[in-house]
This record gives structure tokens, C-alpha cells and sequence, in this order.
């Protein structure tokens, strides 16, 4: 095994990728998310593939198309939809991958999920902030775009190939929970809203995922004091939008909390596509979890 | 829903929980002593490791707990917490230049129908606090300011303000500490180092603080 500094290029004139590792969790306190991976699941199985340490930082691709040229050897893991995936044109089947320099890897625009991973052996390199490598442009750490090198090392590794099918994401309806706002909405109106299909707004990214279906609101407080919010808390605007917030959502708000999705349901949320239509199951209770019983 | 009493502020407030977030909403307006307490709350919860994130808003405080099995220890912790001392909150002098040229200070003095030495007066001659940090890491709304400066938010955000830069909204002022999209009407600048990413990254301030600012007129 040998190890050096190498490096890969992002040649997408667009793109929407990020790096992530576990995150800065600890920060909020200071207006800085946590982060992380929008799919810890799908993360942890790019690096297990490559016996990689469960913090290594991956490559998290949206649903925009990537195309990355390796200027060295290497082998990466790749969790992507089948037929997204294809290595100097040449489409591939399998989520171990043997690079040699000048190697082109491209995924397609997603059609499976729509966060995407690219371990590689060692983790990707890069700068580290607060104790993490995840991209986080308003520390001043750069955004990965067209000409972007995202540096490794390089290493001779060989594995058992695996298939890319071995990766789905479950289609679960989300449930959704009164939020600390709840009385603004009422539960007949959640009810109502949430008994129809919500078509998922390509605006939704990193920072919160939005629908293009709105609320009616009917009423609205005229001030409203900047609280402290977390993943999963979804917000309503005045006109009527909802904002899941998400893995990048920012620490505080000045809108109403309203409902409220538990964090361990966001990974099924963040896979689906921009444009798809969207269950949820309204949990009516006001009061999901019993105040005595600590669970 | 539940409610806590917090007999440090004298004040009673509604509590939200769900398995491992829970907030804490006081039914009094904000004030330096409650975002004193409420700094001082969270940094307490954060030490004892009780939860992994405390966020103090201007009149709540915003918990995640992973482990979720100690909910009700942390909630008999914040409703008897005492009031910490006067000097636990510490003090930032910052210069901020202003100019009549820059930014929006020729609309905002429209607005308040004040003339500029009157408005970098007002802004400047009072002593603030830091009511909550959010929006942006190390953003801080500074509270306590006159109540005479005193302006709605823009209507369309601009697409770009410039770290450094000090805007007003509603009665709060704001610095922004890197460069983002912003709709806060921007009134002076604090001097940052160009190319050194985020510039509140290293200073330790905490909810309840004083702000001082030192008026530069150009």
C-alpha cells in the first residue's frame, strides 16, 4: 500500500456536492448547524465498503449530475441509483471501483435518491473547521463547483466487487408531529393538508426542503421572537410555505414551528427527488410522548 | 404541552417535547437579564453534558438531548437555575464606521426621519446586548439599542452584504460575519481581515453579553 497526496477534479459546469463527514455537532449555540451527511445510512455504506473509518469524509452529490476526473489512482465506493453511473463513458454495475489516473467517473442526474455518496479509500482530504471536513461556505470553507480539486490519498486496495443494487431507500409515508406552534394551524387544517400528496419544490436543498403546495393561513402573529430551531422542525411563512429545515438549516428563526418530523425520518425525506409527490401521516396528538415516561 | 416555572426570572413558561428536542418558551418579553440567564443555561447544560445542543433564543431556549432519559432532571435543573452574577456576562467594545454614502443609510434616515449625526448618535450612544446568535454562524441580534431606531426588514433581501457589515431590523442591530444574502438595512461596517472566512468564529461571545460601539465617522 502506498499513500501520497493525489487529487480528483469536478469538471460539472454545475454541480451540487458537498463534503461530509460526521459533522460539528456541539456548535449550534454559536449559529453554526451540525451538518453531516443528508443519508447517514448511505454514507456509512461507502465507507464500510471500503473498511474506511465511519468518519471519513465522503462526497455527497445531489441530484445534479457530477463529472469527477481522477488525476491519480485510487478506488472509490459508490451508492448512486443503478445505471447513473458510468466510468470514460462506460456505464458501470458495481459500487467498488478501481480508478486509474485520468479516469472519468460520472453520475447522471439522479434517478433513484437524490443524495448520493463517493468514499474513497482514506477519506476525502480537505480543510478541516471546527473539528470537521463538511462544507460549510459561511465559515469560509470553499463550495465545491466547476475546477473544484478535492484532494486524497492514494492507495492501492482490492475488494471483493459489490453490486450497486444492494442500496434502496425504503418508501415509507413520514410522519409528522405538532410542532411548539402547533395552535396556529390546528389540527383539523394538518389534517386536511396532509391528507393530499405534496409535490417536493426543486428549490429544497441542504438548508431545508420546501413544497409547492401551501397552507392557508388565516391568521399569523405580528411579531414573532427568533427562537432556537434544529433539523426537523418545519417552519410556515406568513404565505403559507412550509420549510422542513435540514441537515445545513440554520439555528434560528423568526417564523412559526408548526409541525415537527423527528430526525431519524429526514434521511428518507432528503432521498426523495425534487418534483415527487410526497406521504405524510399527521401524528394528531399534540402531545406526541408521554411528559413522565423518558424514553 | 406543559409549563415550567423559572423562579430565577419570576416568569412561567410553556414547554414543547417531543422524544429528543424540546423547547422553552418564557411568556415575558426578552430582556438582558433573561438572555443573560438563558446564555448562562445553556452553556450550563452543554458543560454538564446533559444535552448536545442548547440554543438561547430571545425569550426560549431550544434543547436537543440524544440520550433523551434525562429530560426531567434538565427541567428541574432550568426551573430552579438562580440568576448568575452581574459579571459572568462580559463586555465587546467594537468600532463601527459610519458614512452617509453607505449602504442604506441615506433610506434609513428617510425612514426615521433623522439626520445623520443624529442617527449615528442614536446607534451608537447606547450599550447593547447580544439577545441571540443565529441566522448565520456567529451573527449576533444586539439588543437594548434606542428606541428610536426602529425599521421593518427589506421587503426583497439583497443578494449579497459583506461581512463586516452592521444592519438594523425591527429594534435589533446585526453584524454580519461573512458575506450572505441579507435583508437588514446596513448602516456602518466593522473592520475585518478580507479572506479570513468567518470573523466570529474565534471571539467567545455568548448570549447576554455587552456590545459596546464605538462610533467612527469617515
Amino acid at each position: 500500500m502506498k499513500s501520497e497526496t493525489a487529487r480528483a477534479i469536478i469538471k460539472s459546469k454545475q454541480c451540487y456536492c458537498t463534503l461530509q463527514d460526521e459533522g460539528r455537532g456541539g456548535q449550534n449555540h454559536r449559529g453554526i448547524p451540525a451538518g453531516g451527511p443528508m443519508d447517514s445510512q448511505a454514507r456509512d455504506l461507502a465507507n464500510a465498503l471500503l473498511d474506511n473509518n465511519s468518519n471519513d469524509a465522503v462526497l455527497e452529490v445531489g441530484p445534479l449530475s457530477l463529472t469527477l476526473e481522477f488525476e491519480n489512482a485510487t478506488t472509490v465506493s459508490v451508492i448512486a441509483g443503478i445505471g447513473e453511473v458510468s466510468v470514460n463513458g462506460v456505464p458501470i454495475e458495481d459500487t467498488l471501483l478501481m480508478l486509474r489516473a485520468g479516469d472519468v467517473l460520472i453520475l447522471e442526474y439522479a434517478r433513484s435518491f437524490a443524495f448520493r455518496y463517493i468514499g474513497i479509500k482514506g477519506g476525502w482530504q480537505g480543510d478541516r473547521v471546527l473539528n470537521s471536513r463538511s462544507s460549510l461556505p459561511s465559515l469560509g470553507m470553499r463550495s465545491l463547483s466547476f475546477q473544484s480539486e478535492i484532494s486524497f490519498h492514494t492507495h492501492i486496495y482490492l475488494s471483493e466487487i459489490k453490486s450497486l443494487a444492494e442500496y434502496a431507500v425504503p418508501q415509507l409515508k413520514i410522519p409528522i408531529f405538532p410542532g411548539p406552534d402547533f395552535h396556529w394551524l390546528g389540527a383539523d387544517k394538518a389534517r386536511a393538508f396532509f391528507s393530499q400528496p405534496l409535490t417536493l419544490d426543486v428549490q429544497s436543498n441542504r438548508q431545508a426542503f420546501t413544497f409547492l403546495e401551501k397552507v392557508t393561513v388565516t391568521s399569523y402573529p405580528e411579531a414573532f421572537n427568533s427562537t432556537g430551531c434544529l433539523p426537523g422542525m418545519v417552519q410556515l411563512t406568513p404565505s403559507g410555505k412550509l420549510f422542513i429545515l435540514m441537515k445545513d438549516g440554520q439555528t434560528t428563526g423568526g417564523y412559526l414551528q408548526i409541525l415537527y418530523i423527528p430526525e431519524m425520518y429526514l434521511p428518507n425525506l432528503a432521498q426523495q427527488l425534487p418534483g415527487s409527490k410526497l406521504n405524510f401521516v399527521f401524528a394528531g396528538s399534540e402531545k406526541p410522548i408521554d411528559k413522565n415516561s423518558d424514553q | 404541552m406543559d409549563s415550567l416555572v423559572i423562579s430565577a426570572l419570576n416568569a412561567e413558561a410553556v414547554v414543547w417535547r417531543s422524544q429528543q428536542v424540546s423547547q422553552i418558551r418564557l411568556s415575558t418579553k426578552g430582556s438582558r437579564t433573561m438572555s443573560l440567564w438563558l446564555g448562562q443555561c445553556a452553556h450550563q447544560l452543554m458543560q454538564r453534558g446533559w444535552v448536545n445542543e442548547a440554543i438561547a433564543g430571545i425569550n426560549s431556549l431550544t434543547l436537543k438531548n440524544e440520550k433523551t432519559d434525562k429530560w426531567n432532571e434538565i427541567f428541574d435543573f432550568i426551573g430552579s437555575l438562580p440568576l448568575p452574577k452581574e459579571e459572568q456576562g462580559r463586555s465587546f467594545t467594537l468600532p463601527v464606521e459610519y458614512d452617509p454614502q453607505w449602504g442604506d443609510t441615506k433610506t434609513v434616515c428617510e425612514h426615521l426621519n433623522l439626520d445623520f449625526e443624529t442617527l449615528v448618535s442614536l446607534h451608537s450612544n447606547c450599550e447593547y446586548y447580544i439577545a441571540c446568535i443565529g441566522f448565520l454562524p456567529g451573527f449576533v441580534y444586539l439588543s437594548g439599542g434606542n428606541e428610536k431606531i426602529r425599521i421593518p426588514r427589506k421587503a426583497t433581501p439583497d443578494n449579497r452584504v459583506n461581512a463586516g457589515s452592521v444592519a438594523i431590523a425591527d429594534h435589533f442591530t446585526g453584524i454580519y460575519p461573512c458575506p450572505s444574502p441579507g435583508g437588514w438595512h446596513i448602516i456602518g461596517k466593522t473592520p475585518v481581515e478580507s479572506g479570513n472566512g468567518n470573523i466570529f468564529l474565534q471571539t467567545p461571545w455568548k448570549v447576554g453579553d455587552r456590545v459596546i460601539l464605538k462610533a467612527v465617522i469617515r
